[in-house]
């Protein structure tokens, strides 16, 4: 074979392989603005079929819905600032190669990559920390994002040039200085990464909240579960409707409440694909 | 961890003598940088190492009042009464299958898709592919379960319009599909995400080898072959150690999302066990057990697994 005839196999190849990808997220789309009855009869394969945005303005006029929401947002944002600040102030020492008893200290984190206490050990110092029904359940017991830690410090070791610390500090600035000043500005690329991956696991996460905080604390994904796992909140939300509106309804808020939850998640991580390669692979070297 | 020591192993005898200062003296030196430290240790110590510590409760009667270590010793009541348990073969036998066959399938898609998507020449294009193929990691498990529920549905499901119009069937409550289900949305989900780490792999190959190979007039299927794959074996090495020391560790959450009361002779796993004894029953100790004894058998394949390839291919992982 040619090597023109492998591109344009290889790239008919991949553009099969996307349509698999992509096609599943694509119909949840258009089902979510179209007519139920028409989705299940079938006529939605590719465009939205008496269009309407329903199923959105009962997501959000939803109490249950719109509460899960309102908490993700604010577990996305308190735990994404918790996880980046506690991941950069374990990295910034651990870069520093004559920092005495360093190896020592990397061990001591690196060793919770592997064991842990597991389910009932953790949940029970959870318990006993007073944290139970407290928003810090989240994020407290998964400690510090070690994969995140190692890939923040392999930058600074690689990336943050040493004269620039070096100047910083002839100029009289000390190592917290020269830290908040110098190397977390010169971060930022591997920075956006990391806030990234925060986002993303605090916005999906529904486990921790559904062991450890109660109904009123729950976020989206773990009401969402009352309506596309259980239906028990579908069907608190559609009593004393006729059955065939219950079901109208009801597949609307499924498909609608998939995508608001999906959406965020795959907006943002477009923008820092590029550093997705470059943090793995310094993140490897040396696990 | 050892290569991690030993490349921090040099660094340390060549600089103190250089700077010529006591231990006493640099640590007080870097002060600043061990009160960065403090938060991180101290969260580490309280939700990480207490909880190894209350392991113990395995081999104890928990009780509330009298903590991880005033509990009474029991030995091995707990695991005793698992191994008796009457599902326990059913769901060591759920465990493992579920993993082997969910690894013989997924492992290989990532590398062959890396290898692909490598090849291509257009940058555009390879941004794009690459865009698409990573999105399905970002969505949450909930949104893939409740994805696989309505598309399986017997009422108008995706699945059921496409293929089964005439008489729809039940996907998730019939046990032979179960393990289909999970690993066919597992390789929808990852399998783009997991190219990264091959395609950063190969992101290292010298260019120049490319252009010798294309000058002796080597297809791409030749290149591929011949430079592609053996510069990725190391790596493959790597995370098929990673992943069969993680056999016994199923994906908890897909599982017990998956699961109905029709399909649990092939979803009843010792995961779902664990939670459903640990926080549902508050059978605390019985629960650790389980969890212990599946972690033991993970760190024993872990260190098998490590010893054969590294006498066969001359890798190591720890």
């Amino acid at each position: 074979m040619s090597d023109k005839t492998s591109d344009i196999v290889l790239v008919v190849l991949m553009a099969v392989i996307m349509l698999i990808i992509a096609y599943p997220l694509y119909y949840v789309i258009v089902a979510s603005v179209s007519d139920p009855f028409d989705v299940q009869a079938g006529k939605t394969f590719l465009l939205p079929s008496q269009f309407t945005l329903e199923g959105y303005e009962r997501v959000f006029s939803n109490d249950s819905l719109l509460n899960g929401f309102l908490n993700s947002v604010k577990y996305t944002v308190i735990g994404t600032l918790y996880s980046v600040i506690t991941v950069y102030i374990t990295a910034y020492p651990l870069s520093k190669k004559n920092l005495p008893g360093r190896k020592w200290i990397s061990i001591f984190f690196i060793i919770t990559m592997y064991f842990g206490g597991g389910l009932i050990p953790t949940y029970l110092v959870v318990k006993d920390t007073g944290l139970l029904n407290n928003m810090w359940a989240l994020f407290l017991p998964g400690g510090v994002g070690m994969g995140n830690v190692i890939i923040v410090r392999n930058f600074f070791e690689n990336n943050i040039p040493k004269d620039m610390i070096e100047a910083a500090q002839i100029d009289g600035a000390d190592e917290l200085t020269t830290f908040v000043r110098v190397v977390v500005p010169l971060s930022r690329s591997i920075m956006a990464v990391i806030v990234v991956f925060s986002m993303v696991a605090f916005w999906n996460d529904w486990f921790t909240a559904m062991i450890y905080l109660n109904d009123a604390q729950a976020p989206f994904p773990l009401v969402m579960r009352g309506i596309v796992i259980k239906t028990d909140q579908l069907a608190t939300m559609t009593s004393g409707m006729t059955h065939l509106e219950a079901t109208r309804i009801g597949e609307l808020v499924k498909y609608a409440s998939m995508i608001v939850a999906a959406a965020p998640m795959l907006i943002i991580y477009p923008f820092v694909q590029k550093y997705f390669e470059q943090g793995f692979m310094s993140g490897a070297v040396k696990g | 961890m050892s290569t991690l020591a030993k490349a921090e192993k040099k660094p340390n005898p060549v600089k103190a003598p250089r700077h010529g200062k006591t231990l006493g003296k640099r640590v007080l030196e870097n002060w600043q940088l061990y009160l960065l430290l403090v938060i991180p240790v101290v969260i580490t110590i309280i939700y990480k190492y207490i909880p190894m510590y209350g392991i113990q409760i395995a081999f104890r009667d928990y009780k509330a009042g009298q903590g991880f270590f005033g509990s009474p010793w029991v030995g091995w009541k707990h695991f005793e009464r698992f191994f008796t348990y009457r599902n326990f073969g059913r769901m060591i036998e759920n465990t493992v299958k579920l993993s082997v066959y969910g690894l013989l399938w997924s492992f290989p898609v990532p590398i062959i898709l890396a290898l692909a998507i490598n090849q291509i020449r257009f940058k555009r294009y390879k941004r794009v592919v690459q865009t698409v193929l990573y999105a399905p990691h970002f969505i949450a498990i909930m949104v893939v379960c409740g994805m696989i529920r309505v598309f399986l549905s017997p009422n108008g499901g995706l699945i059921n319009i496409l293929f089964n119009s005439a008489n729809p069937v039940d996907f998730l409550t019939e046990p032979g599909a179960f393990r289909t289900i999970y690993i066919a949305s597992g390789i929808w989900q990852d399998a783009g995400w997991g190219t990264i780490i091959y395609l950063a792999t190969l992101s290292a190959v010298d260019p120049g080898l490319y252009e010798a190979a294309k000058i002796d007039g080597a297809s791409m299927w030749q290149r591929i072959r011949v430079i592609d794959i053996p510069e990725l074996i190391p790596m493959i090495v790597l995370q098929l150690i990673m992943a069969v020391s993680g056999i016994m560790s199923v994906g908890f959450e897909k599982v017990f999302l998956l699961q109905t009361e029709l399909n649990k002779a092939t979803s009843d796993v010792i995961a779902v066990y664990v939670y459903q004894q640990g926080i549902e029953s508050h059978q605390y100790s019985l629960s650790t057990a389980v969890g212990l004894f599946n972690t033991v058998i993970n760190v024993i394949l872990l260190i098998v697994v490590n010893k054969i390839a590294k006498k066969a291919a001359d890798v190591s992982f720890v």
